[in-house]
């Protein structure tokens, strides 16, 4: 059946239910009302490059090696970053799967689609700069058939780095009208985009990302959330607001044309990669490694002044650290780690530090006395399979969920003038269309078990690699019993490894681990 | 149209190199002036940013098919960044690669 995934990047129910609360997204209560609903496990580390890839692949990071944003390769005298892309990806995307299988897939303005596959239907990616998204989109001439539809401006629908970075630190007043307008700009081009391709030349799979919910909760989050809303909002606050509501409202809008022109007979999915919540206090990280003799500065290095969590530019932070003399050190934000500096360690002296820091991190302490480490993720017990030593071998949890700093700080842990936005492991889930139950909500779901409803969906066969299971309190029984999920058998020698690594076993309910017994033991591995 | 195996000639993987830039430039807003060559500065003459350095050795790689030249050994200079790089140091980058005459 035509199926369609609308994606939201970082969408959470708090938000959500508030604009529905305040009349701004009809169509969403709408939709919630005929639909089942979840909130939706992110990854491990719940970003978009990793999440978004899961969603794709139905794999973990450890099997699909998209870590993060960037991956580091340490060099003889310094080091050195690539940029991950599609080719990062390890295991086959869902995109490819569809298309292999004879259907047409749209997928539009997803983190890690470029240089794009080569699929029968559609590909223009997210995160390309303006510059780069005509050659990064498949095929060769849609952009060329693209221009015509109204609304289309590169300049608008390519990621400009240098405005993005500006949501993540403290903006100017008068500035945060205009950004948030930005983004309501580029969903409607993206929209532009969606609709027009749903008309003329529909695909069995449509897969969009609408990536400005998590751009300007990262910034105005204190607004949309109603235990940060302040009680009597000063005049350009009240303007803020607003534009919030107007960026819903837009979105609200997108979701009911799709719904509509979707028709009777297809399933609509939402979905985010993570969610999001309140961060209160910025934690520098490499601060605390120089304080405590892990880490050292090539002379003089300034003190973070904007709250800003990114460095301008990546390589002067790297030549700002002196690694011929730096044991540990935190490269990128986004991936909330600290890595050894195992070039210069033997593999003894790596383990002991890492011990160390363990035991240090959890004893930090803010200025109000409260501990700030909630957990530290070991990357061979969170990230199994080829793609380990991708992860730092440290991931942090702050205490507010908020992403480390790499910059230096005045103090480690310094409260910020006023509370942002930051990723929460719970997103959204939503499912809608024949067979799916309405009105339900259920227990929370993982991430990666959202492309066995996109697959089933389509009347595909699920891929035996796949973790996690597929979720058949969605479907009213009677109807799963006539069109039940068919999984390939899993290749045997994976199959212990990805049960055991797919999800927190402390998460796991006992409806999932009964199901991965149930596997288990129909492959031979459990009497 | 890859220039592997020893079999390159420089000036052939220059007409590459300019090939491949001219297509990922095609409808950007700067003015090249005199035109491509190996004497073009990428940040100088064509405004490149470092965005715009990983795209084109992604499109070198897509070209030549392959993941695994070391475009580390001409983007960094002890342990830096450089600042800026001739379309010809690429040249000669990927001539040494494929061990052309
Ligand atoms: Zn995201």
């Amino acid at each position: 059946m035509k199926t369609i995934l609308f994606g939201l990047d970082g969408a959470t129910y708090t938000v959500l239910d508030h604009m529905v609360a305040h009349g701004v997204m009809p169509n969403f209560k709408k939709f919630r009302d005929e639909s089942t609903s979840c909130r939706l496990r992110s990854t491990p580390l719940p970003i978009t490059p990793q999440a978004w890839t899961t969603l794709a692949t139905g794999r973990s990071a450890g099997n699909h090696g998209m870590h993060d944003f960037l991956r580091y390769e340490p060099t003889q005298d310094g080091v050195y970053f690539r940029v991950n892309d599609y080719r990062t990806i390890a295991v086959e995307t869902i995109w490819q799967y569809v298309s292999d299988r004879g259907k047409r897939v749209t997928v539009l303005n997803f983190f890690g689609t470029a240089p794009p596959p080569k699929i029968s239907g559609h590909v223009m990616p997210g995160f390309v700069p303006p510059k780069h998204l005509r050659r990064s989109s498949h095929p060769s001439d849609l952009f060329a058939k693209l221009q015509h539809v109204d609304g289309f401006d590169v300049n608008v629908l390519g990621l400009d780095t240098n405005i993005e970075k500006m949501g993540l630190q403290k903006l100017d007043p008068d500035q945060w009208v205009e950004w948030i307008d930005l983004h309501i700009r580029r969903e409607k081009a993206w929209y532009g985009i969606l609709d027009h391709l749903m008309r003329t030349e529909p695909s069995d799979l449509t897969a969009i990302v609408f990536d400005g919910v998590d751009k300007i909760q990262h910034l105005a989050y204190r607004y949309m959330d109603p235990s940060t809303i302040p009680e009597k909002p000063l005049d350009w606050e009240k303007r803020v607001i607003e534009r919030c509501k107007t960026y819903f409202k837009q979105v609200d809008d997108f979701l009911g044309a799709v719904v509509k022109s979707a028709g009777k007979w297809a399933r609509i999915f939402i979905a985010s990669d993570h969610g999001f919540t309140v961060t209160t206090e910025i934690v520098y990280v490499n601060k605390f490694l120089a304080d405590n003799g892990y880490l050292t500065w090539r002379g003089e290095v300034a003190e973070d002044a904007k709250e800003a969590v990114f460095v301008d530019k990546l390589p002067n932070l790297v030549s700002a650290i002196d690694l011929k003399k730096t044991k540990a050190f935190a490269m990128t934000p986004s991936c909330n780690g600290i890595y050894i500096n195992r070039q210069h360690l033997t593999p003894e002296e790596a383990d002991k530090v890492r011990d160390e820091l363990i035991e240090k991190l959890y004893k930090l302490k803010g200025p109000d006395g409260g501990l700030v480490v909630a957990e530290i993720k070991k990357r061979e017990d969170w990230w199994p399979g080829p793609f380990t030593e991708r992860a730092p071998d440290l991931t942090l949890t702050l205490r507010d969920h908020g992403l480390i700093s790499i910059l230096n700080g005045k103090s480690v842990v310094v409260p910020r003038e006023e509370p942002a936005g930051t990723h929460h492991p719970h997103g959204v889930l939503l499912g809608r269309g024949p067979g799916i139950v309405e009105g339900q909500e259920l227990e929370a779901r993982d991430i990666i078990e959202v492309p066995q409803l996109l697959l089933h969906s389509l009347g595909l066969e699920i891929p035996g690699d796949y973790e996690g299971t597929f979720p058949t309190a969605f479907y009213e029984a009677e109807y799963l019993a006539s069109d039940p999920p068919r999984k390939a058998e899993a290749p045997v020698a994976a199959a212990a490894a990805s049960a055991a690594g797919a999800t927190d076993e402390a998460n796991l309910d006992e409806d999932e681990e009964a199901a991965i017994m149930e596997r288990l033991r129909g492959l031979g591995y459990v009497e | 149209m890859s220039a592997q195996g020893g079999t390159a000639t420089r000036e052939g993987i220059l007409a590459e190199v300019v090939k491949v830039l001219t297509e990922l430039t095609e409808d950007w807003d700067v003015d090249f002036g005199a035109g491509l060559g190996a004497d073009t500065r990428l940040v100088s003459d064509l405004s490149f940013e470092s965005i715009d350095v990983v795209h084109f050795v992604t499109a070198l790689e897509e070209h030549y098919g392959r993941r695994d030249l070391p475009f580390q050994d001409i983007l960094m200079e002890d342990g830096k960044y450089v600042e800026d790089i001739r379309v010809g140091d690429v040249v000669d980058f990927l001539a040494k690669q494929f061990g052309a005459a």
